[in-house]
């Protein structure tokens, strides 16, 4: 577990992927971390990965970018990548970005275990 | 021929490093191809202007050259630009001076081949040290007067028509100094090939990182003016009260519309920064018939709310230069994949 003032990182293993529970607020001050953790992940290699957001009831743009660069690096790995529990809030910043097409979006983590199932 | 072709490249070159350089993806390939065809046809008409001048004035050749050409062929090449600054297809420095670039350089094509053509001197050093020096100075002079006028546009958007005139003038200064041949045109154009670049890179750099900072903050403040515009408490704000304010000057349904185009021109403003983050990402954001649908919905809300009705609204600053520049971009992002269009 990985604990900012304003943001909790809590990795798990599920079936084989990486599940990574984010708690907070996911903006400029948090978002470094967020970034450095996920680039150490995929620097090892990990290619099934889930970011669940049921914690978080804020992302701005630094967040947004965070993901965008995760997203790559893991098509790039021709990897697979889910986020799950968006709240309200945080969907709809993805959806005013455009950016909900980029990502294999669910509800729960179960199913977004299915969309990563290799 | 080959001389003409030696001699362009240097601008064509550092044109292409820019173009490559662009990390925003800001200036599609057919944009380009637009601007090197202007400044060529700007060339033409130059050509035939000052053929008439001539023999209208009955000047000497070196006059001509010093106080005559650089007003007609600045002038020219300004004419240009107006069109894509005008017309929101110009969002920041750096794209204006990757136009500018390529109109001073397709300017610079048409005049080489028409003065080489001319030349009786068989000298290819000659011809490559004319065509060299000029097209650096059309192609800097024009991203000159393209730069100067986006930046103080976007300072000052309401004198937007006037910010083409600063520039311009610097524009002339340089070209009439580079025709005064005070040194030796080899050494003006090595001057002007150091200079030049050096002044670009940085107005690129910093373009670069305005854009940067624009697309992040910018997002972050428009998704919370949104939601501030969707909540129930908008109408005891600022913008709420200013909004009430105009039922008194403007029927009740344009004043709706108005409220509507304030929702409408952040979302597609969102949606922009969004698709510029995501290319930087290296990332291209599909654009949905959401999008185009609010597009047209934006062309009917400008039609049904007026110039008058439009103009009431800039306080709130809706509607703005960049957010016309927001619709051309995204327009252009829904367009189908094409030979000329640069692909992320």
């Amino acid at each position: 577990m990985y604990d900012l003032a304003l943001m909790q990182i809590d990795e798990s293993r599920v079936q084989g992927a990486v599940v990574l529970a984010l708690t907070g607020r996911v903006d400029s001050t948090t978002s470094a971390a967020l970034e450095h953790h996920l680039a150490g992940l995929t620097a090892a290699g990990e290619r099934r990965l889930i970011v669940d957001f049921s914690g978080v009831d804020y992302i701005s743009s630094a967040g947004l970018r965070v993901m965008l660069a995760l997203a790559k690096r893991v098509r790039d790995l021709k990897g697979q990548l889910a986020l799950c529990g968006m709240g309200d809030t945080v969907k709809q910043v993805f959806a005013l970005a455009g950016f909900l097409p980029l990502f294999a979006v669910a509800d729960s983590r179960n199913d977004a275990l299915d969309k990563v199932a290799g | 021929m080959a001389a003409v072709l030696i001699a362009l490249l240097p601008v064509s070159a550092f044109l292409l490093i820019l173009f490559l350089f662009d990390s925003f993806k800001l200036v599609p390939r057919l944009m380009l191809a637009r601007a090197l065809a202007s400044g060529a046809a700007a060339a033409l008409v130059a050509l035939a202007l000052h053929r008439w001048l001539f023999d209208l004035t009955g000047l000497d050749t070196r006059t001509f050259a010093r106080y005559v050409a650089p007003v007609t062929e600045e002038t020219l090449k300004a004419l240009c630009l107006v069109y894509p600054l005008r017309r929101g297809q110009i969002g920041f420095p750096v794209d204006a001076a990757i136009v500018g670039f390529g109109v001073g350089a397709g300017f610079a094509l048409v005049e080489n081949v028409d003065y080489l053509r001319g030349l009786n001197d068989p000298r290819i050093w000659v011809w490559t040290a004319r065509g060299f020096g000029a097209a650096i100075m059309h192609a800097s002079t024009t991203a000159v007067i393209a730069i100067t006028a986006k930046t103080l546009a976007d300072r000052n958007p309401s004198r937007a028509l006037f910010a083409i005139l600063p520039g311009w003038i610097l524009a002339v200064a340089l070209h009439a100094t580079f025709n005064r041949a005070l040194v030796s045109p080899l050494l003006a154009a090595a001057v002007l090939l150091f200079v030049v670049p050096l002044v670009v890179l940085a107005v690129f750099e910093r373009s670069e990182s305005m854009t940067r900072e624009w697309v992040g903050e910018g997002l972050d403040l428009d998704v919370e003016l949104l939601a501030l515009i969707r909540s129930s408490h908008f109408g005891e704000t600022r913008l709420g009260r200013y909004l009430a304010e105009l039922r008194s000057r403007f029927p009740g349904p344009v004043v709706a519309d108005m409220f509507c185009l304030l929702q409408l021109e952040l979302e597609l403003g969102i949606r922009a920064k969004g698709m510029l983050m995501a290319r930087e990402a290296g990332l291209e954001v599909p654009i949905d018939d959401q999008i185009r649908a609010s597009l047209a919905e934006r062309s009917y809300l400008h039609r049904m709310i007026g110039p008058t009705g439009l103009l009431a609204l800039r306080p709130l600053q809706v509607t703005t230069l960049r957010d016309d520049w927001h619709g051309y971009l995204l327009r252009h992002a829904g367009k189908p994949a094409r030979w000329w269009r640069r692909d992320v």
